[in-house]
């Protein structure tokens, strides 16, 4: 009660501070948006401020003009059909010029030469983004934890501690993530294995959706999740910054630094180092602790970058070491305790607070280290090349001490997994509107387990070759792009599976197709279509596990005879904006799945020394999955905007013909969110209120879960964030209470469901400056 | 094709190199197991009867192989149970173990049948039941069956000391008293 009420006093105090602090806003924010490979203006692109109501499109010439903008520094974001987004960080003191050519090159802005690196290309398919303040708000925790909440985007959590992203659906062997544009290759296909990184590192996250296997080769099937550390040779980047945040259940604290400098005087060399820490102890629920449910994080970065008018160097390693404690009750040794469990409700020692973290528990760590090297040819062409390797290490300590004590420090099971990658990719330069990309894509991949039996050591060997092409002409108010890839996967087991001597080895090849058309209907108002296909092979648990599974009580053996799953995806997403008025995005999207992978229980329980384990056998069906995702903000006047955010998704199993096993359960979200126009304010203060509705989950399966799905919830929520100046330094904050009620409820995605409550109200902070 | 583009591919040759080298198979199978557990019954008389439940590729794979306990009717068995693990040569002993962590363990016997009763005659350092010894008394000729739970952290004192904790053990031998 004390914390919410000091939460409203500061919240009371910070927005008569902002009315008080009317500003000299007369500046003015004027360029043209040109075509970097024909020269011709864009007209009608959408260019504005992100985080502030402030924007405009481009005229017919392609110039814009923004009058009475504040002082300050800002996000400017170009869009043009589709979801092109061109973005700089701009300081804007005086009046400014800025011409913006969408290209990777050199951008003249007010005489000085700076550079920007092209954005993501995400096509037809819908996607969402995460920068400045609102990435800002979200950091300080896990990966999904920061992503949850976007439209169609939720999380399959064990305990508050793991979580996995879920888009569309689809988590693990189904989605993707590209760290810093490498293919992140960790222990994905557990559902207790979160992604081996760490979401301070980001300046940018994207969620692009749909089955991408053209542009991002196999596993993209629900979507691809974008996480980039930035240019170090964006406006801005030079100079130092540091995130402090914290959070009140858990008393979790993280810090993160970084600086960018130069190292040759002619500014074509820059170096940047980033850290980060973060910890956290026992959370809490409404009305216990959750024993053992601390991490600690201990992430840091390198790289440096060159870059000459036609060349650019990249070269960057990363390390994610991450120690997370797996709540002790959720540990279950078999059936009978499971059951006793359930019959609890609540953990069997309630616990008190505490950092400490003991058995059972993960210990993680993921090394990256990216090289890529990019040239333009004379003729305009770009090529590039990148390495990537990967080394990961997954340490798993069961709940049971070791009767030997020497044993004691020694995990129960180890999964190591090397991965070398090169790319290389060919952009053609356009030519009377067409535009060729081609690239070659190679992976390897040896992984082993030294401890445990759960899944065999393994060899793997990746080939893609894609090429698209896409047509874009200026004027017109379509474009389209179409694309091709094959891939090649072989797969050799170095141990034998469980019960067999010999070494199976498995290949697998796959025709991806994709298809895409953008439409601008109206001046900002598009209409996007496409048709695409995706795939992925069976991974090694699916093909050969056999152990028990101590999280979920079940005995899981693989299928050999499991075939590649192919999705076949079609969306449609309506997208429009009137600057300052209103603003949605509908997205509609069908997959089908043909071979979808899943686990199927078996009649026969699996009899071990510590009792009867449910067996659950890999099997495969048709699938069917269907959803609809909406985003949408409307201005009521006085600066008070109305959002929504909802998620519908029906997915059933064709064969069966019953609902496919944790989908996700529609949800719907409703914020009412006060945006002072930027021109009166320098702070950009933005207090927030937002309730959140998660139905219940009536879809299920018959068999193959110990519990129904939980009851509907409804959580509130409350944020305020904001800028300021103070001793001579820009600060970014926001403040945030989540489930502000205190409200008991569980969720059908968190696998502690059967043991435990959601954790309960939490109120967080992050401050954020630059140096 | 400048000097910096030379020094990249050898550096991408290298790393590939490196990789396609390194990683044989390091599987380090020693694992703590019970692969088994042994049952001697000696009667007032003298006779030595040992049952074995055995599952000694561990979890999963073959099943476990489990005897009858056959029994003579209207006897009274002395019982100390060993816990092995048989998975390795020479076989590991973990009995003691329990024993020196004996008030962290309790072993429960469930009996489902007629004519036999059985009672834990060891204790733990705080005195309470531990379980590695029993009595067993038959009565009359019958069939059934006893489960053996072994418990750790369970709560001694709890009126139902089956309910908490967890198992480490769970195993059911068929018998036969004739």
């Amino acid at each position: 009660m004390m914390r919410s009420i000091i939460f409203w006093t500061l919240f009371g105090v910070l927005s008569i501070y902002n009315f008080a602090q009317a500003q000299n806003c007369n500046l003015s924010l004027s360029g043209v948006v040109l075509d970097a490979h024909t020269g011709e203006p864009v007209p009608f692109a959408d260019v504005y401020l992100k985080g502030t109501s402030r924007g405009t499109a481009t005229d017919d010439q392609g110039k814009f003009h923004l009058q009475n903008v504040c002082p300050g520094t800002y996000n400017l974001v170009a869009s043009h059909i589709g979801c092109e987004h061109f973005m700089l960080d701009v300081s804007l003191d005086k009046d400014t010029i800025i011409d913006i050519m969408l290209e990777e090159h050199a951008y003249e802005i007010d005489h000085v030469m700076i550079h920007a690196e092209k954005p993501v290309y995400t096509g037809s398919a819908a996607q969402d983004q995460l920068s400045g303040s609102e990435l800002l708000s979200r950091q300080g925790q896990s990966l999904a934890q920061a992503l949850d909440g976007l439209p169609g985007v939720q999380m399959l959590q064990t305990g508050s501690g793991v979580a996995k992203p879920i888009i569309q659906g689809m988590h693990s062997n189904r989605i993707l993530i590209l760290n810093n544009g490498i293919r992140q290759e960790g222990q994905q296909w557990g559902a207790d294995h979160a992604p081996e990184i760490d979401p301070f590192i980001a300046r940018n996250i994207t969620v692009v959706k749909g089955a991408l296997g053209v542009r991002y080769g196999p596993d993209a099937i629900g979507g691809v999740i974008i996480v980039e550390p930035g240019s170090l040779f964006q406006q801005d980047a030079l100079g130092g910054e540091a995130i402090l945040s914290g959070a009140s259940n858990g008393r979790a604290i993280g810090l993160s630094a970084s600086y960018t400098g130069k190292i040759l005087k002619d500014d074509t060399w820059r170096y940047r180092l980033q850290g980060s820490l973060r910890r956290a102890g026992n959370a809490k629920t409404p009305d216990y602790y959750l024993e053992n449910t601390g991490l600690e994080e201990y992430n840091f970065s390198l790289s440096t970058s060159m870059r000459k008018e036609n060349r650019g160097l990249d070269i960057y390693y990363s390390l994610f070491n991450a120690k997370v404690g797996i709540m002790a009750a959720s540990h279950i040794h078999n059936i009978t305790d499971l059951k006793l469990a359930i019959e609890r409700g609540r953990p069997e020692e309630e616990g008190e607070f505490s950092y400490s973290i003991s058995r059972p528990m993960q210990r993680v760590q993921h090394h990256l280290l990216k090289a890529s090297y990019w040239w333009l040819s004379a003729d305009g062409h770009k090529w590039s090349f990148t390495s990537g390797t990967q080394y990961d290490d997954r340490n798993e300590f069961d709940a049971h001490r070791p009767y030997n004590e020497l044993l004691d420090n020694v995990p129960n099971l180890i999964l190591r997994m090397a991965t070398q990658s090169l790319d290389f990719v060919f952009e053609e330069k356009a030519k009377q509107g067409w535009t060729l990309n081609a690239g070659l894509q190679g992976m390897a991949q040896e992984a082993s387990t030294p401890r445990g039996r759960l899944i065999p050591a393994f060899s793997s060997r990746n080939a893609g070759l894609f090429l698209t092409e896409r047509w874009k002409k200026a004027g017109i108010p379509v474009d389209v792009e179409l694309g091709i890839r094959y891939d090649v996967r072989f797969v050799q087991l170095n141990t034998p599976p469980r019960g067999s001597d010999v070494f199976p080895s498995q290949q697998f090849g796959n025709l991806s197709w994709s298809a895409g058309l953008n439409y601008r209907i109206a001046s900002s108002t598009f209409l996007q279509f496409h048709l695409s296909n995706a795939w992925r092979a069976p991974n090694v648990n699916e093909s050969f596990a056999h152990g028990v599974h101590h999280g979920t009580a079940s005995y899981e053996i693989g299928n050999a005879e499991l075939q590649k799953e192919v999705a076949y995806n079609t969306a449609l997403i309506l997208k429009s904006a009137k600057a300052d008025t209103w603003q949605f995005q509908s997205e509609w999207y069908y997959y089908r799945i043909n071979n979808y992978i899943f686990s199927m229980p078996d009649t026969v329980p699996t009899l071990t020394i510590r009792g009867a384990f449910p067996t659950f056998r890999y099997d495969q069906a048709d699938a069917d999955l269907y959803g609809w995702n909406l985003s949408a903000q409307l201005h009521l006047g006085n600066g008070f905007w109305l959002k929504n955010s909802t998620s519908l998704l029906f997915a059933q199993n064709r064969e069966l013909n019953e609902p496919l096993i944790w989908i996700p359960a529609n949800r719907t979200e409703m914020e009412l969110l006060w945006k002072k126009h930027s021109d009166e304010s320098r702070h950009n203060i933005q207090p927030g209120i937002r309730v959140q509705y998660v139905a219940r989950q009536t879809r299920v399966p018959e068999a193959g879960d110990y519990l129904p799905p939980p009851d509907a919830y409804l959580l509130l929520h409350a944020r305020v964030s904001g800028e300021t100046s103070l001793f001579g330094r820009k600060w970014m904050w926001s403040l945030q209470a989540r489930n502000i009620l205190n409200t008991r409820y569980r969720d059908y995605l968190n696998r502690l469901r059967y043991f435990s409550d959601e954790t309960g109200r939490n109120i967080q902070f992050h401050i954020k400056t630059f140096f | 094709m400048n000097t910096l583009s030379k020094y990249f591919l050898l550096f991408m040759a290298l790393t590939t190199l490196t990789f396609s080298a390194c990683h044989k198979d390091d599987h380090d199978d020693e694992e703590e197991l019970i692969t088994t557990v042994s049952l001697k019954f000696t009667s007032a008389a003298g006779a030595i009867l040992t049952y074995a439940w055995r599952d000694l590729d561990g979890e999963g794979g073959n099943a476990p192989v489990i005897p009858n306990i056959v029994l003579a009717a209207n006897t009274t068995y002395t019982v100390e149970m060993e816990l092995l693990n048989e998975s390795v040569n020479p076989a590991e002993d973990i009995t003691a173990e329990i024993r020196e962590e004996s008030n962290d363990h309790l072993f429960i016997y469930n009996v489902n049948t007629t004519g036999l009763s059985i009672v834990i005659t060891d204790k733990d350092g705080n005195n309470r039941d531990l379980g590695l010894k029993s009595t067993w008394n038959t009565g009359n000729p019958t069939n059934g069956n006893v489960n053996i739970v072994l418990k750790h952290n369970p709560d001694k004192a709890a009126s139902n000391p089956a309910a908490t904790g967890s198992t480490d053990i769970d195993i059911t031998f068929p018998v036969v008293i004739e």
